[in-house]
């Protein structure tokens, strides 16, 4: 229990009804109610934004206008009697709220995916939007009016609020995309989806050479960007350490992590492409990528090994290490964990690009890359110098030019790639978890 | 007494012509040295003699140079951006900022232990033998890659500064540190999970791992709780046996216990020093006297 819940609730006058019965109680299962309203309001408006038929039904625009000026009324009403307080707020609009968006859920489900446009009628859309207001002006209110009513307490009360929703709004976001594509996407997930590639004559979908593809293009990208990135770090901490050169070198790699990918896939098909092959490859999508993830390496190489503290550094070297020795056998292994979880971040980000490869190595419904073979010469350089399918070009594909397979293909895709990244992200924070229980410092 | 130096101050023919008269052999000869941080002269000329296995301290207020001198016996200042050494310093007759000296095999002969302990995040074992392996890394540097390629069908590691097993140098080196007895079992655990007096000690076997000559420590019981200083007191006692140690320290209580020998900076000059009962109990500058007594400082 912690002070400011046992301080809020002497004062005012409908407060008092509440606390006669269970206040605590009730203020927190209103404050549940508020959280839980707020999550599903967003849900709403998310799902507006993607299905404009979602709320076009008259009922739901009539039932929006007619609670919209419920709501409103209420808050006024209570205005006028002076006798309205906070928790009685909160307590109606989430009931209001809830009730009105567990009809839509009921009643109204999924018209199927259009591209958003205000034709026709827009009442829902205008609903939704003035219903976001109005929620946003109530919460503001009542913020104020705690913090009119008992400053001191309630002003952290409000910015417990305010950070329980701001941590729930990313949760929910982040929640609302995962579902959403296994709810799509798991319908088509099956083994032969996964694992084999599309045969268009028999009708058959399959990702399993963009999988390959992506895999290819992101180990590539990997083997180049990470000798070159974990080398200039050691340049710019270890043996550049003061001057021009090394803030010359930060800003340019910040540039460079800034630079728009589609940029980058420009400078490929002018300069790479040419060079290569004259055709998209995976090589050059490699060299892309890798100086995509450069920047990245650079820039959390040089964090780990910053934070290697001095005393390891003079400990090695009064024992008669070398400077390389140091770095190869204390500095390094000591960073090593923040270097991954630094380049498997990049590596998640730059698995789901698709403009920098979309010109210069992928094609729709190419081969897997095959590196290996049962006879010799069992390895082969070959699929470097030729295109492959990705991950999010195969998803943009289906998108944007409805090939290699229908709606429910491309969920299904855009799930495979999630997962993908997820488990990228997944590895980083494992490896950086593991690795910070041996860490002491 | 056989100069070993090729470089460009023989100390022993400085010392025929001054006529300095030294009774025991000196580990370290320190003459007219003079250390520059930039602009600033953090040590002024500076001469004094650190008597082989014998403790000696370093004693004075903050500020006053002590490090400084320390961490110039093991070149540790040339790390430092714009330190600048001049004059003399002789290990083994030999002056230690020539050019033909190696810095790596002048820091294995000249250990330093730090004020705080500082193992490295690996296990007991693995932080023992990092100063023997790195000087194997070193041989390598020296004779070629290829130098060790006996090493690879042995069966055991070897130190490859005594020959001994790897095994046997990690045991003698806790031993010699007192610190075999308590950690026998966990010596394949990280070293971080130590105590911080058994880490210090830890750092003093890592030390003692590549068979140096002097050690340094740079106020080495100051992190420590009276318990563990004490232990590590009675340790630099016993090294003193084998070994010339040379210790800063702020305390002055420790210095009158633990060494033979003391010297007393002040802001970068030296003020006296001689054997320690007698640097305490009947100094010879007004200076000496008036700091032990607590009267300045």
């Amino acid at each position: 229990m912690s002070p400011v819940d046992e301080n809020i609730s002497e004062t005012s006058v409908v407060d008092k009804l509440f606390v006669s019965v269970e206040g605590k109680l009730m203020r927190r299962l209103m404050l549940a109610l508020w959280l839980v309203m707020g999550m599903v309001f967003l849900a709403i408006s998310t799902l507006t934004a993607i299905w404009p038929n979602f709320l076009s039904n008259v009922v739901i625009s009539t039932l929006g206008a007619f609670l919209l000026v419920a709501v409103g009324l209420t808050i006024v009403a209570f205005k006028l009697l002076k006798e309205y307080q906070p928790p009685m707020i909160h307590f109606l609009l989430s009931l209001f709220l809830i009730a009105f968006s567990g009809v839509v859920f009921l009643f109204f489900p999924n018209h199927g995916l259009e591209i958003p446009a205000l034709e026709g009628d827009v009442t829902p859309q205008l609903a939704t939007i003035s219903l976001f207001f109005i929620v946003t002006f109530a919460t503001v209110w009542t913020g104020l009016l705690f913090y009119w009513e008992n400053p001191a307490h309630n002003r952290q009360l409000a910015v417990q609020y305010f950070t329980w929703v701001s941590v729930a709004i990313p949760l929910g976001v982040l929640t609302f995309f995962i579902v959403y594509t296994i709810m799509e996407g798991s319908s088509v997930i099956t083994w032969d989806f996964i694992s084999s590639a599309s045969d268009l004559m028999r009708g058959e979908i399959g990702i399993f050479p963009a999988i390959m593809g992506t895999f290819s293009l992101i180990i590539g990208a990997t083997v180049f960007a990470v000798p070159l990135g974990v080398g200039a770090a050691i340049f710019l901490t270890e043996y550049a350490k003061r001057g021009w050169i090394k803030q010359a070198v930060g800003v340019t790699a910040d540039c460079l992590w800034s630079t728009p990918s589609i940029v980058f896939g420009l400078f490929g098909y002018v300069f790479l492409v040419p060079r290569i092959t004259g055709h998209s490859t995976l090589l050059a999508g490699q060299i892309i990528l890798a100086a995509m993830l450069l920047p990245l390496t650079i820039a959390t190489s040089t964090e780990a090994i910053t934070a290697v503290p001095d005393e390891f550094r003079n400990g090695s070297l009064a024992l008669g290490a070398s400077k390389w020795w140091t770095i190869r056998r204390v500095v390094l292994p000591s960073s090593v964990p923040s270097i991954v979880t630094g380049v498997l971040l990049g590596v998640g980000r730059i698995a789901g690009e698709t403009a920098p490869i979309m010109l210069i190595a992928v094609a729709s419904h190419t081969n897997a890359p095959n590196f290996f073979s049962l006879s010799p010469p069992y390895f082969h350089l070959g699929p470097l110098f030729s295109e492959v399918d990705a991950l999010p070009y195969r998803l943009y594909s289906i998108y944007k030019a409805g090939v290699g397979g229908s709606i429910h293909e491309a969920w299904g895709t855009a799930m495979v790639l999630i997962a993908l990244v997820l488990m990228f992200y997944g590895l980083g924070i494992s490896i950086r978890s593991y690795y910070r229980r041996n860490r002491g410092w | 007494m056989v100069p070993l130096t090729k470089g460009k101050t023989n100390l022993r023919e400085i010392r025929e012509k001054e006529k300095i008269d030294i009774s025991t052999e000196a580990a370290v000869e320190i003459r007219n040295l003079d250390v520059y941080y930039g602009k600033e002269r953090a040590i002024k000329n500076v001469s004094l003699d650190i008597l082989k296995k014998k403790v000696t301290s370093l004693i004075g207020p903050s500020g006053c140079g002590k490090s400084t001198l320390l961490r110039s016996i093991n070149r540790m200042n040339d790390l430092v951006d714009g330190a600048r050494v001049e004059g003399t310093i002789a290990v083994d007759d030999r002056d230690i900022y020539s050019k033909d000296v190696q810095v790596s095999k002048l820091r294995q002969k000249v250990g330093q232990v730090f004020q705080k302990p500082n193992p490295f995040p690996k296990s007991v074992y693995d932080n023992i033998a990092f100063g023997p392996r790195a000087y194997r890394h070193h041989l390598r540097k020296e004779k070629g890659v290829f130098s060790s390629f006996k090493g690879i069908f042995r069966r055991e590691e070897r130190s490859p500064i005594d020959g001994r097993p790897m095994d046997q140098v990690v045991r003698d080196s806790l031993e010699q540190a007192a610190l075999l007895d308590e950690i026998e079992e966990k010596l394949h655990e990280s070293a971080i999970d130590l105590s911080g007096g058994q880490q210090q000690r830890l750092c003093i076997a890592r030390c003692l791992a590549t068979k140096p000559e002097i050690i340094l420590m740079d106020e080495p019981t100051s992190s420590l709780d009276p318990i563990s200083a004490g232990r590590i007191e009675d340790l630099i006692e016993e090294l003193s046996q084998e070994y010339t140690v040379l210790i800063v320290t702020h305390n002055m209580q420790q210095a009158a216990r633990i060494s033979d020998r003391t010297a007393l900076l002040w802001l970068g000059e030296l003020i006296e020093m001689g054997k320690t009962e007698a640097l305490f109990e009947k100094p010879e500058k007004e200076m000496t006297e008036k700091y032990i007594t607590g009267r300045v400082g």
